[in-house]
């Protein structure tokens, strides 16, 4: 049980830290590069034998994740606020996900939400949401 | 006649409402109170926080064209069937789609048009990303991307730039759909 929360949280944060800095990388659409990590990350997962729990969650959760990553650079451009807004997803993924299970935009609407929460704990006002 | 003015401010409601509501079912559904001390602490309260006073009403007020609409009707119906026909599962089906028009990017490289439209296909993607629990057939699927479609258009200057964005209007549409045919049933 332990193991399978630890890796909600890496999952998390090498989902929206990679998200976020290939974005920043590529100069692409976002949408390419949040759908293209996650669609690595599920070919994998779809071919592999790997335990049911983890077949299941584990690309959910990266693909929640990218969304995080998708974040403009003018609204939240620093990787230590990227990684906070991963780890609060993280908490509410792990809390809401036997309420909202099979609902489509849950992913999105808490990486949104964790996305805010970090807006507005944020000292410096130089967002322009 | 709803002026079109009051109808962007409502649809800012509703999108505000739909975070709040996400959030405040979560506390209250959930049976690890851990985990709701946390979501509350961590969540709920800065997210309030935010809305209440950095959230500013955008300064002007627009609307994507009603292709987007389309578009996302769509992506939501094509997701759906790669989903919960194919079996390929909710993320394969919906990066696949998101993934198939993203490569269109490279050939049409000074559309703004295209860049609009990816938008509404990734929105519909996750509304296809409902499970058959939730959202049972297509007549289900259609009215959750229709409202999804409608909040899509109105909220082009709203929360721009915030990744997730898409994932909660989406959300909006597919509770929307579950709430209306839970009262029909």
């Amino acid at each position: 049980m332990i193991l399978n929360y630890l890796s909600v949280f890496v999952c998390s944060i090498v989902g929206a830290l990679a998200c976020f800095k290939l974005k920043n990388y590529l100069r692409k659409d976002v949408v390419l590069t949040s759908a293209l990590l996650s669609f690595l990350v599920a070919l994998v997962f779809y071919f592999m034998e790997f335990p049911t729990w983890y077949e299941e969650h584990v690309p959910r959760i990266f693909m929640g994740a990218t969304f995080i990553g998708m974040v403009s650079e003018k609204v939240l451009s620093t990787y230590l606020g990227v990684f906070t807004a991963a780890l609060i997803y993280g908490v509410m993924y792990v809390a809401m996900i036997d309420v909202y299970d099979g609902f489509g935009g849950f992913l999105g609407g808490i990486a949104c939400v964790s996305i805010l929460s970090v807006l507005a704990i944020r000292k410096t006002d130089d967002s322009k949401v | 006649m709803i002026k079109l003015r009051t109808a962007y401010r409502l649809l800012f409601f509703l999108l505000i409402a739909l975070h709040l509501g996400l959030i405040l079912v979560g506390i209250f559904q959930g049976d690890n109170y851990m985990a709701k001390l946390l979501i509350f602490t961590l969540v709920l309260l800065p997210t309030t926080v935010f809305y209440l006073y950095r959230a500013k009403a955008p300064n002007r007020l627009g609307y994507e064209k009603v292709t987007g609409l389309w578009i996302v009707i769509a992506a939501s119906i094509i997701t759906y069937y790669l989903n919960n026909d194919l079996l390929l599962g909710p993320t394969l089906a919906a990066s696949s789609v998101a993934l198939f028009a993203s490569v269109f990017q490279f050939f049409f490289k000074n559309s703004k048009r295209y860049k609009i439209y990816i938008n509404a296909v990734y929105c519909g993607a996750f509304v296809g990303m409902s499970s058959t629990m939730i959202v049972h057939n297509y007549v289900e699927l259609l009215i959750a991307s229709v409202v999804t479609g409608f909040i899509y258009i109105g909220t082009k200057y709203h929360l721009t730039g915030v990744g997730g964005k898409y994932g909660s209007i989406a959300f909006g549409g597919v509770a929307a759909a579950f709430f209306i045919f839970n009262l029909i049933r």
